[in-house]
């Protein structure tokens, strides 16, 4: 229990700061030599650019830098990345068209940035800003989607026909026509979803400032996401390594979608910092806001919903014109595609779903994420279309939804439009919402309401919201060209007090709060001595690699799986490895260890058991296995050389199989052994400098998932060594205390070698080694097929169990058990013939079987245990084994195993057994084993 | 440049700016007051709102050569060390704020309905609220906020004459 964890109504750790005036935005942040960037910005909606005249500006006062596109194409810098493109109908890609962070050539809507000016301060900027000279050459502008798609609509891009950014469709045409054709009631709506503008209160900012002596960059930004900023613009834009680029998103101001699109404007401010040595900040004021800030919705849809008679929803036509400005913004297509179509089931079971979506350019601001963008609007045009029927055929609004309705028990359900559904139970969500709005009691409200000359309504809708897009694996599919994920650490200072350090950055949801309420019921800290870290990528995990090693992986089912995984996810980074090979060592009697090969080519990882002959077989010198865990050296080959170069054995064959470069490194792992990790690469060139730091970072996080991995595989191949394959799993999974154990019905094996004290007295120690193992390897084979298990070892004798269930399992296992004792015979035999010499033939062998029932589990002092079994049968197992000897029957079984095996057997009389009072019938197999 | 002498926050201030600066930028980019924030810089959104001699004004539409020897009063002055002022405890107790950025503009505005309206109604809240915006919250919970905070100062001031 924790009064302030999760659930509890907490007053928020973040309000203090910001009530007494020391938030900390990007307006408020100054660096010392700060300079100030000013946009000159189009006010035509499309016009050719014929001059962009500096010359004027240049001399004003105050100004340092005045850039244009020329400098822009000059510096070769790249355009505006979209991170999540769509794919139409017959698999066709969007038209992605360049988007370059100053007009060229053209500018496509109001406010398309033209030029920037850089100066002392923002008024000098401002100033200057207005002398820079544009000659624009208006161009005819269309702004409606449905009007630009239409022949003869102006062109945004010469090579987009018709504006047509992507025509987009999900779902079954033919079924959902086929469900229209037979509707008894078709209902109707045209909807216009109006564009918007987001307008968070702190308009975007940036402050960018560089060292030129790291020549690290630092991007202060007001940035929902700063880690995908710190790609896009970084890696993408500028051309900047992400460790080289740190972004840092302080307080926010709100951001509604509008701060988690990527801008030219804070690209630019970047690249400025870095070409004037100078910080650089750029804050925008509220009707620039209006002009680049990404917009929301915009659309036009006309859509249906066929009915049968009974009000049930058999069919949805939807058709949408989606208007995303005049680029493609960072998000935008997606928006109005992947997020809009697959969530027009809502929470009903109409089967045939089909909506196609015009995606347009238009002379106007770009579109992206807006308050649940793209969802909200589905809903819309969903629950328009519920109303309209309803009143159309005279159904209550509450009744024709609840008959439509996805019942609580039929999930998971799958929709006709892509996404399955978990978990819902909607009639109770609907009830409550009647409950607590009084719906039954509006006539009455109304009413009162008409009587005062006011008119009242009331509106009800569903909503169904698609969060959190993931797996990544899933989001890839419908286009994002990135993982989706997030992820924190948590740190545990040394005098008790946590930080907590996230990725998701909070723009006024209160994660300061909440995450430290989480942390706080999980770890039982107290919620004030937990502080939350965020929108810092110097201090909070982006999780791409690194992250996911250290977390995700150690919940991922197998090594295998890891490198899989891994190597999927280096690629993902654009690290050009082809194949990953991770070699971990497990202590397993027979194996060196094992090493898991994940191969570009076949798209696979494989498991390779690594026998202990291998590290004789290669020399260490040549043995890069090796030579990395036991000499712990990192090394690097190029592969693309002369084969008399190739000083590993094994690059000959990674040459032959395309590689150009090898890095093999040591992962450090418990009681001083080291793992092998080992990466190829079939690039021309082989791996950059950078691509090795970064492989090789990957080490050490991998080392937490290896070891885990790796230790537990030591510890399940020591226990499975001593203890047997089924009892070790059993003392692995927490059975080690004394006393816990069970009753258990099974055959007993009691084995002994005939002549064995006279035989180790004449040979050498050992050999008599030696013998024993031929003898019980022979005889572990034998009893391990037949579904046994060895228990122990004593001198050279062996007892086994065959558990069994049930009496047809006791028949089983009797049969299981006599038929294990011929084979490890008839071997021990064969080996004894095939002697040269008296010594190297294992001794002749008895076993003796019985059934019974007994103890098993563990026995022992406190604190030094044995797994075995107990109980009287284990005593009358082993006096009958030393009748067997004295009668020289290789085979020799009990009464109560005679008794359930309920075969042939030959009785070989009474015998009094030593301890026990009764004597015993004997019985051995009819066809004597020892002929 | 011209110099001026003002009182922020309790304390006199000298300084010396252009004509054109307005009390906006003196208190943020001079002064280093920032908690004062520029939403708009027209008057409409409310978020520079500080106090001069009392009253609630938008400093992002005053010059600062207007505040010569005036009483400014800022976000950064309600706090009595780390206690805060009941304004704003209400503020906090109640929710009012999400991202935070109309917050002090919010609270200034409230302290001078709460001098100008003892007992303010939920509809005197509102109204008086006209030249604040809020992007976050919806309002209902800095009405209640107000509501809460006017309340607090009315009893603090009978309980100092009890």
């Amino acid at each position: 229990m924790n009064e302030n964890g999760i659930g509890a109504a907490v007053r928020r750790k973040e309000d203090r700061r910001f009530l007494m005036g020391r938030g900390n935005y990007v307006h408020d942040i100054s660096r010392p030599g700060q300079v100030h960037a000013v946009f000159v910005r189009s006010p035509h909606a499309h016009a050719k650019l014929r001059s962009v005249d500096t010359e004027a500006a240049a001399k004003a006062p105050g100004v340092i830098a005045i850039y244009t596109g020329a400098d822009i194409v000059t510096a070769n810098l790249k355009g505006v990345p979209c991170a999540w493109g769509i794919v139409g109908k017959n698999g066709k890609p969007m038209k992605e068209p360049a988007h370059p962070l100053l007009a060229v050539g053209k500018v496509r809507h109001v406010g398309d940035p033209v030029a920037v000016v850089i100066a002392e301060t923002p008024g000098l900027a401002q100033s200057a800003g207005e002398l820079v000279a544009v000659d624009y050459e208006p161009l005819p502008a269309v702004t409606g989607a449905d009007a630009a798609v239409k022949a003869g609509a102006p062109l945004i891009y010469d090579d987009v026909p018709n504006n047509l950014c992507c025509d987009w469709a999900i779902g079954d045409k033919a079924v959902t026509d086929a469900a229209f054709a037979t509707a008894a009631h078709i209902a109707k709506v045209d909807l216009v979803n109006n564009r918007l503008v987001p307008n968070a209160m702190e308009t975007r900012a940036a402050v960018a400032e560089y060292d030129p002596g790291t020549e690290d960059y630092t991007l202060y930004t007001a940035s929902q996401l700063p880690h995908v900023a710190r790609v896009l613009i970084g890696v993408l834009i500028l051309d900047i390594p992400e460790h080289k680029f740190r972004v840092v998103a302080p307080d926010l101001g709100g951001g509604f979608g509008s701060k988690q699109v990527v801008y030219a404007e804070e690209a630019i401010v970047t690249w400025a910092a870095g070409q004037l040595w100078r910080p650089v900040k750029w804050v925008s004021d509220r009707s620039e806001a209006f002009l680049s800030d990404a917009q929301g919705r915009d659309h036009i849809t006309h859509a249906e919903l066929a009915l049968d008679k009974d009000g049930k929803f058999v069919g949805l036509r939807v058709s949408t014109f989606a208007n995303i400005g005049g680029y493609v913004s960072t998000f935008g297509p997606n928006i109005p595609t992947n997020l809009y179509g697959p969530l027009l089931a809502g929470p009903y079971t109409t089967p045939a779903i089909y909506c196609e979506v015009k995606v347009v350019f238009t002379n106007t601001v770009p579109t992206d994420a807006y308050r649940g963008a793209g969802r909200p609007e589905a809903t819309f045009v969903l629950e328009r279309l519920v109303d309209i029927a309803a009143r159309e055929m005279e159904l209550d609004r509450v009744e024709i939804r609840r008959r439509n309705f996805i019942a609580k028990g039929v999930f998971p359900y799958q929709t006709p439009v892509m996404l399955q559904y978990d978990v819902g139970d909607y009639e109770a969500t609907l009830n409550r919402c009647i409950e607590l709005s009084n719906w039954h009691d509006f006539e009455q409200r109304r009413r009162q309401s008409a009587q005062r000359g006011k008119l009242r309504g009331i509106g009800m809708t569903t909503y169904i919201e698609a969060c959190g897009l993931a797996p990544s694996r899933l989001a890839q599919q419908l286009g994002a060209r990135g993982g989706l994920f997030e992820s924190a650490n948590v740190r545990v200072n040394p005098t008790g007090s946590v930080v907590v350090f996230t990725g998701a950055k909070n723009h006024g949801q209160g994660h300061e709060t909440v995450f430290a309420q989480l942390v706080s019921t999980m770890l039982g800290v107290p919620f004030d001595k937990i502080e939350v870290v965020q929108g810092d990528t110097a201090r909070s995990p982006f999780g791409l690699i690194r992250v996911w090693l250290a977390g995700a992986a150690r919940v991922t089912p197998s090594l295998a799986q890891i490198v899989d995984e891994l190597a999927w996810r280096l690629l993902a980074a654009g690290l050009p490895v082809m194949r990953v090979t991770l070699s971990i060592s497990t202590l397993h009697p027979q194996f060196l260890g094992a090493s898991y090969v994940w191969w570009l080519p076949t798209q696979r990882t494989v498991e390779v058991m690594i026998g202990h002959e291998v590290g004789e077989l290669i020399p260490y010198a040549e043995n890069p296995v090796l030579r990395v865990r036991e000499g712990g050296e990192t090394i690097r080959r190029r592969i693309d050389v002369a084969d008399d170069r190739l000083d590993f054995p094994v690059l000959h064959d990674l040459k032959a199989g395309g590689g150009t470069d090898f890095l093999a490194l040591p992962i450090p792992s418990g009681q001083g052994r080291r793992n092998y990790l080992a990466y190829v690469t079939g690039r021309a060139g082989g791996f950059t400098e950078d691509e090795i730091v970064s492989l090789s970072s990957v080490a050490e996080p991998l080392a937490i998932a290896t070891d885990w991995y790796s230790q537990r595989l030591i510890a399940t191949n020591v226990l499975n060594a001593y203890l047997g394959p089924k009892t070790g799993p059993k003392v692995l999974a927490g059975q080690i205390r004394r006393g816990s154990g069970e009753e258990i019905a099974a055959v007993l094996w009691s084995s002994d070698l005939r002549g064995f004290t006279a035989f180790s007295d004449l040979v050498p120690g050992t050999r008599v080694i030696e013998m024993l193992d031929t003898s019980f390897d022979e005889q572990a084979k034998a009893i391990e097929s037949h579904g046994g298990e060895i228990l122990k070892f004593i001198g050279d004798g062996l007892l086994a169990i065959f558990p069994a269930e049930g009496e047809a399992g006791a028949a089983q296992a009797a049969a299981n058990a006599l038929a294990a004792a011929s084979q490890a015979l008839a071997a021990t035999r064969k080996l004894a013939d095939g002697a040269r010499e008296p010594g190297q033939a294992p001794l002749p062998m008895v076993v003796a079987l019985h059934y019974g029932t007994v103890l098993y589990g563990n026995i022992g002092a406190a604190r030094r245990l044995d797994f075995t079994v107990i109980g009287p049968a284990v005593n009358l197992v082993s006096r009958v084994e030393a009748v067997a000897k004295s009668l020289n029957q290789p085979i020799l079984v009990s009464d109560d195993f005679a008794r359930v095996h309920g075969g042939q057997l030959r009785s070989l009389g009474f015998h009094q057994l030593r301890g026990l009072e009764k004597p015993h019938e004997l019985f051995t197999p009819e066809t004597p084993a020892e002929g | 440049m011209q110099k001026i002498s003002l009182t922020v926050n309790g304390k006199s201030v000298t300084a010396a700016i252009e004509p054109a600066t307005l009390l906006s930028e003196l208190l943020r980019d001079t002064l280093r007051l920032t908690g004062t924030h520029i939403g708009c810089d027209t008057s409409q959104c409310g978020a520079c709102t500080v106090h001069v001699d009392g009253r609630s004004i938008k400093s992002c539409t005053m010059l600062a050569v207007e505040a010569e020897t005036r009483d400014i009063l800022t976000i950064e002055g309600l706090a009595v060390g780390a206690r805060l002022h009941p304004m704003q405890q209400a503020f906090h107790e109640n929710h009012a704020l999400q991202c935070g950025f109309c917050t002090p503009g919010m609270v200034m505005s409230a302290l001078d309905l709460a001098a100008t309206v003892p007992q303010p109604s939920d509809a005197d809240i509102r109204h008086w609220l006209e030249g604040n915006i809020c992007r976050c919250t919806g309002y209902q919970n800095i009405v209640k906020a107000i509501r809460a905070g006017a309340a607090a100062m009315q009893a603090n001031r009978n309980g100092g004459q009890a």
